[in-house]
């Protein structure tokens, strides 16, 4: 997928002027908030659960090289293929090279991230394959031509109209004059439409949500039940995942399956989890009769040890974006990459490089509500400064930001100059700005006043004001 | 080097490790081998009764029906009420579990039960549960010949019959029944946790009950089974 994180700027103002789409982000703002927070106050070990996987993510990663052999040997002991991929146009091509040889023409889809990474989309199209994402709002987006604007919602961005108009405009074998106008009819199109390609369909990707390295099986989390569809009835099941899904065994499994369909739908659990093992049995009626398994690294391997290495612990719920008033303000899409949302600013440098995606890591007011809510402690404004750091080493700062932080990194290191200054300014705005009460202008302010007045100071500094009152005694 | 190797390789290099280094070749077979459990909810702890009542409590919030069954013997009736009280028309599509031999299903003669993997235009699936866990009202189903895995996503309606001896309090515990009823954990192709009939909320975030598998999931659990 090409990245628009570099136009993040003029991306936000258009979504903030959209008032379409402020609209639909506001009518679906509150739900995940309200339905975690209910989820989680009936379970009263959420947050030892959270050190839980926590410590478990962290040990599997410490220990990656070894749980992804066992996890190979175990995959291979039940039949099925394990492939490495270094790059997403390797993994692209080992997919497509097993769609190949299956002599495979239509492919059926569950919902991916990593397979948004790679663009498998746009390369098996190119290849001459049809590929037909299942997940409802997947399909929505695809008949659109639109990327996910939401990790486990895509189609989180659009309206029950806009759906409508879309089904009407692709589906234009049936009656022009059917009824669509609510949810479930829209539902009852797409499940009809989707059932027949489910059937017909060669092989079925899929991504996995979890990889068990004591057994080798592939994990999906899912509610609609088209991951089971996909990943039972075409005679090839591919599993596309990259190397940090890992985890040791069932019980560990368990552990993050109790914080997964909470933190992001505030569902006890999701309706389906199913773990799939290598291709059938003999004398079993259904399933794949071929099991593949894609793992990619695309960069993981270069987060391990370094300051960055906690963001491979994410599990991908959502909950941070949901949580986030950047994402909540302007939606997915302004972010310009695969992953919106605090887990984009720390992941999408790692993997599409910070000169293009600088910008996110600074699109945050640091309020850390992404970190309470995370189900696996990923110190998500930590790891957005250390990359804002990295920019100003790698002198991305824009000129003025850096002469900005200069200035007031010598304040910083003199503190007696530091009040004599803010003395100064304080008091002279408080002069200037006596009679209206507030500034609509101010040199070097612009980024404030262009969206909103600046208050006339008072009058005396904030340490003035600290001074006096501690020496006032309590009443 | 292979592409596993050079990943292999860079895993080592970023983690400052090497590649025979047996402390950490210890913690790794010791956990896959002891696969320790780590915290469990404390709402599922009690006595079989407690357990069985919550597994019936988080099935019925997660939107499945559930009906209770005295003796293994009335499971032919009560799939006959739920077929007649749903009016689908058609066969029942079923595996070739042994817990469902030997029932009187001839008392039940509008049962027409067809063994095999689902197929288009299944409306009824019937399947047995491995094994269930109450933490959040999941049956826990294995593919195989006694139960296909199509019958859990094709057919509009689900029927699982859960023995309630099956019915244990965590996730952690279901693996180990399934561990004991195995040798191998997984020896099935596939294991499927279902909680509740197939859903949506891709339209607006309004829940949708009945995406592509389910609209109805139907629980009848058997006390003494």
């Amino acid at each position: 997928m090409r990245s628009t994180s570099h136009k993040f700027k003029s991306n936000v103002r258009a979504a903030i002027a959209d008032r379409h789409l402020q609209q639909v982000m506001k009518n679906s703002r509150q739900g995940f908030v309200e339905n975690r927070a209910h989820a989680i106050s009936t379970l009263p070990e959420f947050d030892r659960l959270r050190d839980d996987a926590k410590n478990i993510k962290d040990h599997t990663l410490s220990h990656l090289d070894l749980y992804l052999q066992h996890y190979e040997a175990a995959v291979e002991k039940s039949g099925g293929t394990v492939h490495w991929a270094q790059t997403p146009a390797d993994a692209c091509s080992i997919i497509c090279d097993i769609a190949r040889a299956a002599n495979a023409r239509k492919i059926t889809k569950g919902k991916s991230m990593v397979s948004e990474e790679i663009g498998l989309n746009q390369h098996l199209k190119k290849e001459g394959f049809e590929v037909i994402e299942t997940d409802l709002g997947e399909y929505i987006i695809q008949l659109r031509g639109e990327t996910p604007s939401h990790i486990i919602a895509p189609a989180v961005h659009l309206s029950q109209t806009d759906i409508e108009e879309t089904f009407r405009e692709h589906h234009r074998d049936l009656d022009p004059s059917r009824p669509l106008d609510d949810p479930s009819s829209l539902l009852s199109e797409a499940r009809a439409r989707l059932r027949q390609e489910f059937l017909s369909a060669d092989v079925g990707i899929t991504g996995a949500n979890m990889l068990i390295a004591e057994t080798g099986s592939s994990v999906i989390v899912t509610n609609e039940g088209n991951g089971d569809l996909t990943q039972t009835l075409p005679l090839v099941h591919i599993v596309v995942a990259s190397i940090e899904k890992v985890v040791p065994t069932l019980e560990d499994a368990s552990v993050i399956l109790r914080l997964l369909a909470r933190s992001a739908t505030g569902q006890q659990l999701s309706v389906y989890t199913t773990f799939s093992t290598g291709p059938a049995r003999p004398g079993d009626p259904d399933g794949p009769h071929k099991y593949h398994v894609v793992l990619i690294d695309n960069d993981r391997t270069a987060l391990l040890g370094s300051e960055f290495q906690d963001v491979l612990r994410c599990i991908r719920c959502g909950a941070c974006m949901n949580h986030c008033p950047v994402y909540q303000s302007v939606g997915g899409h302004a972010y310009g990459w695969v992953y919106p949302g605090p887990i984009g600013a720390a992941l999408n440098p790692a993997l599409i490089g910070l000169k293009g995606t600088a910008n996110l890591p600074n699109a945050s007011s640091f309020c850390g509500r992404c970190e309470e809510v995370c189900p696996v402690r990923i110190p998500l404004p930590k790891l957005m400064r250390q990359w804002r750091e990295q920019e100003f080493e790698a002198s991305l700062t824009p000129h003025m930001q850096r002469w900005g932080l200069r200035i007031w990194s010598h304040f910083a290191r003199h503190p007696h100059q530091y009040q004599i200054a803010t003395r100064i300014v304080t008091s002279t705005l408080a002069f200037l700005g006596k009679k209206k009460g507030c500034f609509s202008w101010l040199p070097l302010a612009a980024g404030w006043t262009q969206h909103r007045d600046f208050p006339t100071p008072e009058g005396s500094t904030f340490q003035e004001l600290w001074r006096t009152q501690n020496k006032t005694p309590d009443p | 080097m292979s592409a596993k190797e050079h990943i292999l390789h860079k895993i080592r290099k970023g983690l400052s490790v090497h590649e025979f280094d047996d402390l950490r070749t210890m913690s790794v077979d010791d956990r896959l081998r002891g696969h320790p459990r780590s915290t469990t909810p404390s709402y599922a702890q009690g006595n079989r009764q407690d357990i069985i009542r919550l597994f019936t409590k988080m099935a019925i919030q997660a939107s499945a029906t559930v009906e209770t069954i005295k003796q293994q013997r009335s499971v032919p009736w009560a799939i006959a009420n739920f077929v007649r009280k749903h009016a689908t028309a058609g066969a029942i599509r079923v595996g070739t579990d042994p817990f469902l031999a030997d029932l009187p299903w001839r008392k039940e003669a509008t049962l027409d039960l067809k063994p095999g993997a689902a197929i288009e235009p299944d409306q009824v699936g019937l399947s047995v549960a491995a094994a269930a866990a109450a933490e959040t009202g999941t049956a826990v189903l294995t593919s195989g010949p006694d139960n296909p895995t199509t019958i859990n996503f094709l057919p509009e309606n689900h029927i699982i019959i859960v023995p309630a001896s099956r019915i244990v309090p965590t996730y952690e515990d279901a693996w180990d029944l399934l561990r004991s009823q195995n040798q191998d954990p997984l020896s099935s192709r596939a294991v499927v946790f279902i909680t509740g009939p197939s859903r949506t909320a891709d339209v607006e975030q309004k829940l949708l009950l009945g995406a592509h598998g389910p609209r109805r999931l139907h629980i009848i659990t058997v006390d003494g089974a």
